[in-house]
């Protein structure tokens, strides 16, 4: 039965291949919203991920740094400094902000940096310096073609204008791009001085981070101390709650629309079977063998409806990145799984209407000519 | 020696509709067949053939009455286990063939094997042995697209029997045959009725096959009667004044209580559109069947 279902997909290659186009369609428009989605989550926490900090400090209650404000005296940066177990401190001042460019407005982090500085500031460079002076500014190098301005350009940070000496890699989100200033400039724009925002702590190489942390917590007041990979998956879930419900209705959209293709796809078939359901019902088959061959046709063409948007997706996302340098896309082994499931659920949501024509189907109508 | 009685049919009744609608389409009958015998049903259209068709080989239920097949009363049976029976027990033949066009001749005989547990094996030899019988070697792995009429029925008269049934049910086998075909089909029917002995029942309207039926019943509203082969019912179509066989006429029509019957649709169309100027060239008292109106010669 199920071998003749098949047989019969195939005997019309052509509509078959409409049909999974079609769908590929559909699961390549969720595939593309999600790896933006990923894309982006990860960028948006690309600074975290990047700096080379065994722990994160910063004032009491804080736990990211997304979207987040915290203060700390500075002086707290050298008692942090002279703990056993910490290898080395850099501190920045940080402000979530909009810089303009031109006519172009950019939602920013903006990380004042202690110069000289080792490991806070831009890990890959493009072009010029990565330690800007007063009144200079590093900024990441799509953003300044996309803007276009090089080195030697000048945009305004608040009420500053700040020339541009240094062009970063991978410091460029569409939600939030990384820039780097002189810290004095910021502790200027903020009207706060002797403050830090975090602290980027080194651990010995005899130390974990956790027993850092531990060591900060217990021996500095009013701080949080957490180790580096506890505050970028800290950073990381906030990203992505604040992306979920727009990917979520986005992905909605599309499995409803890939629902609606495979369902016709499948419904179409059976519109087009009637007759030899109706002899194969005659001949002895079961309504429940027809049901499991509607629903494995059209897992069928859903996987490989999946399999196509993911064989294209992968071929596309490297070329879009750079057609699109603004959007960053990430296709996860964790995206293809979640589609899958997701085709799973297309493929038998779309046979329940065709699955239910086939069980009204009159097997005596096989004698009709 | 009596045969055993492999179809048993009793007072089926099949109505559809209901109230004024209310339409009989199979009207109290009951019918035996015992094993290697051929039965021909016969009747003008619409007179319930392809219903009692449907009734006998469980793809339809009766309104009222029982159908027992090798004893086992499939009328009594809930949906879930009709299947098997078809399986197992009944071999369709039909008028269109209906051969799955995906699968090959030989996937298409053995379609049905494929639907009993454990008999695969076994049928797959008998499928090559049905292949080569009904001459359809050379076509073993042609598809149905690609067969003339004659070989697609004799795929469908192979399919019909690879689960080796008891009953055989064709519907109009020769129906969509030319002559050469459909009288080849009608003689493996025999053969398979007498050397194998299964019971085979046949809807037709083709008189040609009349010669290797042991039976012919004639159903007309529903009801069934029993005719023998070499009689006949001539009357004359009113029209040209052919000679006609009441029994087997496709056309018929009637008026002012008579029925006449048509060798053509044309005849049928010229006397729908004038009666009068038929009528009256056919006085009711003239002939033996005057109650129905026909003119017995």
């Amino acid at each position: 039965m199920l071998r003749w279902m098949i047989k019969s997909l195939f005997l019309e290659p052509l509509t078959l291949l409409v049909a999974i186009a079609s769908a590929a369609s559909a699961f390549l428009l969720i595939i593309m919203f999600e790896g933006i989605f990923a894309g982006e989550s990860e960028q948006i926490v690309a600074y975290v991920r990047n700096v080379k900090a065994d722990v994160w400090v910063m004032q009491r209650g804080v736990s990211n740094m997304h979207m987040a404000t915290s203060y700390l005296p500075d002086w707290k940066v050298r008692q942090v400094s002279e703990l056993p177990g910490v290898a080395g401190v850099e501190s920045i001042l940080y402000l979530n902000t909009v810089v303009e460019v031109a006519d172009q407005r950019w939602f920013s982090y903006v990380v004042g940096l202690d110069v000289p500085s080792e490991y806070a500031g831009p890990w890959a460079m493009a072009e010029g310096r990565d330690q800007p002076a007063a009144g200079e500014v590093v900024v990441p190098e799509v953003f300044a073609h996309m803007s276009q301005l090089g080195i030697g350009g000048t945009l305004r940070v608040t009420d500053r204008e700040f020339t541009i000496v240094g062009l970063s890699k991978g410091t460029f989100s569409m939600a939030n791009s990384v820039i780097f200033v002189n810290k004095v400039d910021l502790e200027d724009i903020m009207s706060s001085f002797d403050i830090t925002s975090f602290m980027l702590v080194k651990a010995e190489p005899d130390t974990t981070p956790e027993q850092v942390a531990a060591i900060i917590e217990g021996a500095v007041e009013h701080v949080s101390a957490l180790p580096a990979s506890q505050f970028l998956k800290n950073d990381k879930r906030l990203a992505m709650q604040m992306g979920t419900e727009t990917i979520a209705l986005m992905t909605f959209i599309g499995g409803a629309l890939a629902v609606l293709l495979v369902a016709f796809t499948i419904y179409s078939q059976v519109a087009r079977q009637r007759r030899e359901l109706a002899v194969v019902k005659a001949l002895g088959v079961t309504n429940r063998a027809i049901y499991t061959s509607v629903v494995v046709q059209a897992i069928g063409i859903t996987l490989a409806s999946v399999a196509v948007a993911t064989m294209i997706a992968m071929a596309l996302l490297p070329a879009l990145s750079n057609l699109i340098p603004a959007v960053t896309m990430t296709l996860t082994l964790v995206s293809v799984a979640k589609i899958t499931i997701l085709g799973l659920f297309v493929a038998v949501i779309a046979a329940y209407l065709p699955a239910r024509q086939v069980a009204r189907l009159d097997p005596a109508s096989a004698f009709q000519t | 020696m009596k045969e055993k009685v492999v179809l048993c049919a009793e007072n089926l009744v099949k109505t559809f509709g209901s109230g004024h609608t209310e339409v009989r389409a199979v009207d109290d009958i009951s019918l035996s067949l015992e094993a290697g015998e051929l039965v021909l049903v016969m009747g003008p259209s619409g007179s319930g053939k392809t219903t009692l068709l449907s009734i006998l080989g469980g793809l339809l239920r009766p309104s009222s009455g029982r159908v027992l097949i090798d004893g086992t009363d499939i009328s009594a049976m809930d949906e879930s286990q009709l299947p098997m029976i078809r399986a197992r027990s009944v071999g369709f033949i039909f008028q269109a063939f209906n051969l799955l066009d995906a699968l090959t001749v030989e996937e298409n005989i053995l379609f049905p094997a494929r639907l009993i547990r454990g008999g695969y094996g076994e049928a797959s030899k008998r499928a090559g042995e049905l292949i080569e019988r009904l001459k359809l070697g050379p076509r073993r792995n042609a598809l149905p697209h690609t067969l003339s009429g004659g070989e697609k029925q004799r795929v469908a008269i192979a399919r019909a029997l690879i689960n080796k049934p008891p009953l055989i049910l064709a519907d109009e086998p020769t129906g969509n045959l030319d002559s050469v075909s459909g009288q080849e089909v009608m003689m493996i029917l025999h053969d398979i009725a007498k050397d194998e002995g299964r019971s085979i029942i046949l809807v037709t309207h083709d008189p040609r096959v009349e010669d290797v039926a042991d039976r012919i019943l004639w159903l007309e509203d529903g009801g069934l009667r029993d005719r023998k082969s070499e009689q006949h019912s001539w009357v004359r179509d009113p029209v040209c004044g052919m000679r006609v066989d009441e029994w087997t006429a496709e056309l018929s029509t009637s008026h002012e209580g008579q029925s006449y019957y048509f060798c053509a649709q044309r005849c049928l169309e010229r006397f729908k559109a004038d009666p009068q100027r038929y009528v009256k060239d056919f006085p009711g008292d003239q002939g033996g069947a005057a109650s129905s109106g026909a003119i017995s010669l």
